[in-house]
């Protein structure tokens, strides 16, 4: 395996190995620039991936302290990753593209009060090549041919439903799962785990994917339970090198030619706070004062309908459900921006943490043992970006690392509130469509996974982090590889646009190099 | 009267939930667990998720679970202690003669309170982790070793509409 020294000057810094971090990484070497990849977490091998939710979560989750304000979870206001291929680990595969009125919220939205919406300075037109090769690269189904998932019990309730309502755009979605094999992955055998990893290797992770194509460039060092903590740099607005500690806590300094930062938000957020110094007081690369504003997880709740006759909504794959009729803007509904509903699934032992939240006693154990009549949908819409929304750095509070515990501070816009009424209705309307007993909804009770908005991209230097590259402004070899560089939501889940501008970053950024710009 | 019931019940149940922790002696943190205690403590846990077709060593293991705990953590006995703060005694025979409506009335007491959310916790995770409890609800679990549910039912459900 290839190694690198902490005083290589030559290599690019990429601090994650998730969709962001794994993608660029593996663009980058195969470019032949020597990549040095700092991954907080362990790096396990498929076989270490088990069907079995408990065990799994203890193995890939981001479990060091955070704390989570307004309708954030306090415990726990972010379920992402700290493994090798972090949240590609976790997620559910769902890949869908940004549309052209998402991308261009600000003028199709107007200006609403409370937001700080804008336009994204790409257009679809520049994204979409890179959608196409994220498409392929990840087989994404319903794309290139791909066949798309057979519908499990969960989906064909969800459909039906939705026929009932007159939906009309409804499959099995478009998702990084192989439904046969291709690109060296088996195909799905419908486990029903996919939130702990997939233990067939049949949707899609950077873990047995771009983190291998990367080391067999021979320009890629993995170095795992490796924590970035600080961000070092020189007074002609270069960063110079990454801080981080090992597995022992001992700290090195990895010096470096420039310097992505992919940490899923929440970790990329901190690092820049933690960098602050002299001439950047409020953090690295933060003379916008933006950095750690306008945070973003989607418009999220659930429903759950329990069903006159049994469902076993565990078994298959989570996310192989999508209704995208209610996705278009339209006025007509009281709201701006749009939403999906998705299928979902839940353990036993998740079904009772979330349902109810906090809930226990005779008639909560009661609902609980209609598990195997149960079906269950998402609700996932645009959130407008608030300034509001943030995350920040505890002033006193320190983790096992010795670093701040970051605040995730999240509350619903206005128009949140009626798009969640109006998806819940929705939700409700397709299981009492099939005769639904009862319907419960889940409002307030997810961690986020849907991560956005920390650094957001814009060409004005005084209200955004990053150019349209996502290099930040203020450091000319610094860039953003993950959701924070996302000026506004969209109703996607993110992990496809994530990778379809880091794959657009890859090429700017070798550019940059081979013609020694950076 | 309907307060000085309350009050009577609140006595009950920090007495018995005092008698959990096997008697806490001012300053000083015990974690001895008598066969009683965790008797009680079973019973709080079945109070929280009854499920009576539910095999009851299910309970008594994840008591053994939660008592394991306590014992290896001073934070934990500690938040056992401040549960208890400024109570003595020991009412375990007065909780299993109470009727399962006014366990309930106590548990609602002090559901809010760290030691509450801390066993509440704990119960779901255990209960819900059971193998004996998957087959009650209808949860199959792992299909990894007989080749995934594409083969076993995942798209058999035969009631809806055509």
């Amino acid at each position: 395996m290839t190694k690198f020294s902490l005083n290589d000057p030559s290599v690019v810094v990429v601090i994650g190995s998730g969709a962001g971090g794994g993608t660029l990484s593996n663009a980058l070497s195969n470019n032949g620039i020597n990549v040095v990849c700092l991954e907080a977490g362990k790096r396990l091998a498929l076989e270490d991936i088990v069907t079995n939710e408990a065990e799994m979560f203890g193995k890939i989750t981001w479990l060091d302290e955070r704390q989570g304000k307004g309708v954030a979870p306090p415990p726990f206001p972010v379920w992402n990753c700290k493994t090798a291929g972090g949240t590609t680990m976790h997620w559910t595969a769902t890949c869908e593209r940004l549309l052209e009125h998402e991308l261009n919220a600000r003028s199709h939205y107007g200006d609403i009060k409370d937001t700080t919406l804008v336009d994204w300075p790409v257009t679809l037109d520049e994204l979409e090549p890179f959608y196409a090769i994220a498409e392929d690269r990840l087989g994404v189904t319903g794309t290139n041919g791909i066949t798309r998932l057979p519908g499990n019990n969960n989906y064909l309730v969800f459909e039906a439903g939705a026929k009932k309502l007159g939906y009309k755009d409804v499959n099995t979605g478009n998702l990084a799962i192989n439904s046969s094999p291709r690109n060296g992955r088996g195909s799905c055998q419908q486990l029903g785990f996919c939130a702990s990893g997939c233990a067939v290797g049949a949707k899609w992770s950077t873990l047995y994917t771009d983190i291998p194509e990367a080391e067999q460039s021979g320009h890629f060092e993995l170095r795992t339970e490796s924590m970035a903590v600080r961000l070092n740099h020189d007074n002609k607005g270069r960063v110079t090198g990454v801080d981080y500690l090992d597995k022992n806590r001992v700290r090195h300094t990895q010096s470096a030619r420039a310097i992505c930062i992919a940490g899923n938000v929440v970790e990329t957020t901190r690092l820049l706070l933690n960098s602050q110094c002299k001439q950047f007081p409020n953090g690295l690369a933060n003379h916008s004062g933006q950095v750690g504003k306008n945070y973003m997880r989607h418009v999220m709740a659930g429903v759950v309908g329990v069903m006159p006759g049994k469902v076993h909504l565990h078994r298959g794959a989570h996310q192989a459900g999508i209704i995208k009729d209610e996705r278009p803007h339209n006025d007509k509904r009281g709201f701006f921006g749009g939403l999906l509903l998705e299928t979902v699934n839940f353990t036993p032992e998740s079904m009772a943490r979330f349902l109810k939240p906090g809930s226990w006693g005779q008639a909560y154990a009661e609902l609980l043992e209609k598990y195997d009549h149960m079906a269950a949908l998402l609700i996932v819409g645009e959130d407008p970006p608030m300034s509001a929304n943030s995350i920040t750095l505890h002033p006193t509070r320190k983790d096992h690392y010795g670093l701040p515990v970051p605040i995730v501070h999240y509350e619903h816009h206005d128009n949140s509130r009626k798009m969640l009424r109006y998806g819940l209705d929705k939700g409700r309307q397709i299981y009492e469509a099939l005769g639904a007993k009862q319907v419960i909804e889940m409002l307030d009770v997810f961690p986020a996974t849907h991560n956005m908005g920390t650094a957001r991209m814009g060409n004005d230097p005084r209200a955004s982090v990053c150019n349209h590259w996502g290099q930040t402004h203020d450091l000319d070899n610094l860039f953003i590889s993950d959701g924070s560089l996302f000026p506004t939501s969209g109703s996607a889940n993110p992990t496809l646009t994530i990778i379809a501008l880091a794959l657009r970053q890859a090429n700017y950024l070798t550019s940059r190099i081979q013609s020694n710009a950076i | 009267m309907a307060m000085k019931r309350r009050e009577f019940l609140r006595l009950n149940i920090n007495l018995a939930l005092l008698s959990l922790c096997g008697g806490v002696g001012a300053g000083e943190i015990a974690i001895p667990w008598s066969g009683n205690d965790k008797k009680t403590l079973a019973d709080v846990l079945y109070q929280l998720f009854p499920h009576p077709r539910l095999n009851k060593d299910v309970y008594k293991q994840v008591t053994e679970q939660i008592s394991h705990k306590i014992a290896q953590s001073n934070e934990l006995a500690s938040m056992m202690k401040n549960a208890m703060d400024g109570l003595t005694g020991n009412s375990r025979e007065k909780w299993s003669m109470l009727p399962p409506r006014d366990k309930t009335e106590l548990l609602e007491e002090i559901q809010h309170t760290p030691f509450f959310q801390f066993v509440l916790n704990e119960t779901l995770s255990g209960v819900y982790r059971h193998p004996d409890t998957w087959k009650l609800l209808g949860f199959e679990g792992s299909s990894l070793e007989f080749g995934g549910y594409i083969n076993r039912g995942f798209n058999d459900i035969d009631w809806l509409p055509e």
